[in-house]
């Protein structure tokens, strides 16, 4: 059990809500759902903070929550029907200075990661986007260590081919 | 952080790949301060209420636990201050609409509250008289002022509940939100709910004074209605 005193949630409300929200974005959940994706991940940190070991870190413990209502939401029937790879700009895009850019890279990244299973996607983001190491990501996703490191090589493999490809395909 | 036997991730990578760009550019992928803002809304009594609770059990935290935000709130305001009319025939509300839960514009409020007259003291509240009491026994006995609500969501629907019964209480309730949620998402609603207790406690200059303020300080608002219905001109 750590020493340290347990944040409440309003504080890590400040702390993680963006990241949370920009994870369950990369994880596949449309921009419309994120808020309500985002809601349910913080009612369940109310509900289970009290019971919080500190076992793990707080960080990866939040966002061992955030992977299960990601993947809960996506086994959910009517979204498996869906393929949203691209959407239109968001408010922040429309706000860059260079809005266009920012969609640009925003529907290049959904379409690398939209082409991964869930396992490996995961991996990615955790790793690649979030800044976890490789144990910790691990942890997050409950697999071992090997296996998180498969994963992302193969993941890395397959989204290094969909460029290649798409870089054929234009030239 | 990485470990030792991580590989280098893709983003760090020099020179960097395609694939290592578009990991960078995934890292800048964040909400606006409106969207968090409106989370937070949402979220109100779950962001500041106790751990290990469900949300308490008003109005307004049931309806954050189905999804429904700051419009829905808005909504609630609204059909509350109209049931409240006697001389107006009361619309029946049907199911809250699915397009609530949808983003809503969250204007920010800072500025324009600091523009607003000041108002009595949250921290000497006047206790409702004998009559309002009686009268509002069922709207106000939820909690006394001293119990603060946990999160302005939960304060404005407890003085939305007080305006039939006791406008006293509800305005105390609003001036309290005012002083403990100065820089409040919720702070158009709050001026709706004390100018509509002043208009009540015929307290009219004072409900001009305020409608004048609420109209200045957030010029446009989709409130502006209700305020000119409150104080006609």
């Amino acid at each position: 059990m750590s020493d340290e005193p347990r944040p409440s949630v309003r504080q890590i409300f400040d702390e993680h809500a963006r990241y949370i929200w920009r994870t369950l974005r990369h994880l596949g959940i449309p921009e419309a759902e994120a808020p309500d994706l985002c809601q349910e991940v913080f009612v369940i940190v109310h509900r289970r903070l009290s019971s919080f070991e500190g076992r793990s870190s707080l960080r990866t413990w939040l966002y061992g929550i955030c992977i299960r209502v990601a993947s809960e939401y996506r086994r959910r029937p009517h979204v498996r029907k869906e393929t949203p790879l691209l959407e239109p700009a968001s408010e922040s895009e429309q706000q860059a200075s260079s809005p266009d850019s920012a969609l640009e890279q925003r529907n290049a990244v959904q379409h690398l990661l939209a082409i991964l299973d869930d396992d490996k996607r995961q991996v990615v983001v955790l790793y690649e986007i979030e800044g976890f190491s490789m144990k910790e990501v691990a942890e997050i996703i409950e697999c071992p260590l090997q296996t998180a490191y498969s994963r992302l090589h193969a993941a890395r493999a397959l989204m290094l081919s969909a460029l290649n490809a798409e870089k054929a395909a234009q030239s | 952080m990485s470990m030792p036997d991580d590989p280098e991730r893709l983003a760090d990578v020099r020179p960097r790949s395609q694939l290592g760009d578009v990991f960078a550019s995934a890292a800048r992928d964040l909400p606006s301060d409106a969207q968090l803002a409106e989370l937070a809304a949402k979220l109100g009594p779950v962001l500041d209420g106790p751990e290990g609770t469900s949300p308490k059990p008003s109005n307004a935290s049931t309806l954050v636990k189905l999804g429904v935000g700051t419009g829905a709130l808005a909504l609630l305001v609204a059909v509350g201050l109209t049931l409240g009319r006697s001389s107006q025939p009361a619309p029946v509300p049907g199911t809250v609409p699915k397009s609530a839960t949808a983003p809503v514009a969250v204007e920010p409020a800072p500025a324009a509250s600091a523009s607003l007259p000041p108002q009595p003291s949250a921290q000497t509240p006047e206790p409702p008289s004998k009559a309002e009491s009686a009268a509002g026994a069922s709207s106000s006995k939820a909690a006394p002022v001293q119990n603060k609500p946990a999160s302005e969501a939960a304060l404005l629907e407890q003085a939305r509940r007080a305006l039939n019964g006791s406008p006293s209480y509800a305005l105390q309730l609003a001036n309290q939100h005012r002083a403990r949620f100065p820089n409040g998402v919720l702070s158009q609603e709050r001026e709706v709910i004390a100018i509509e207790a002043l208009r009540r406690l015929h307290r009219t200059s004072d409900a001009d004074q305020r409608a004048g303020a609420f109209s200045k300080a957030f010029p446009g608002s989709a409130h502006q209605r209700m305020v000119d219905e409150a104080v006609p001109k």
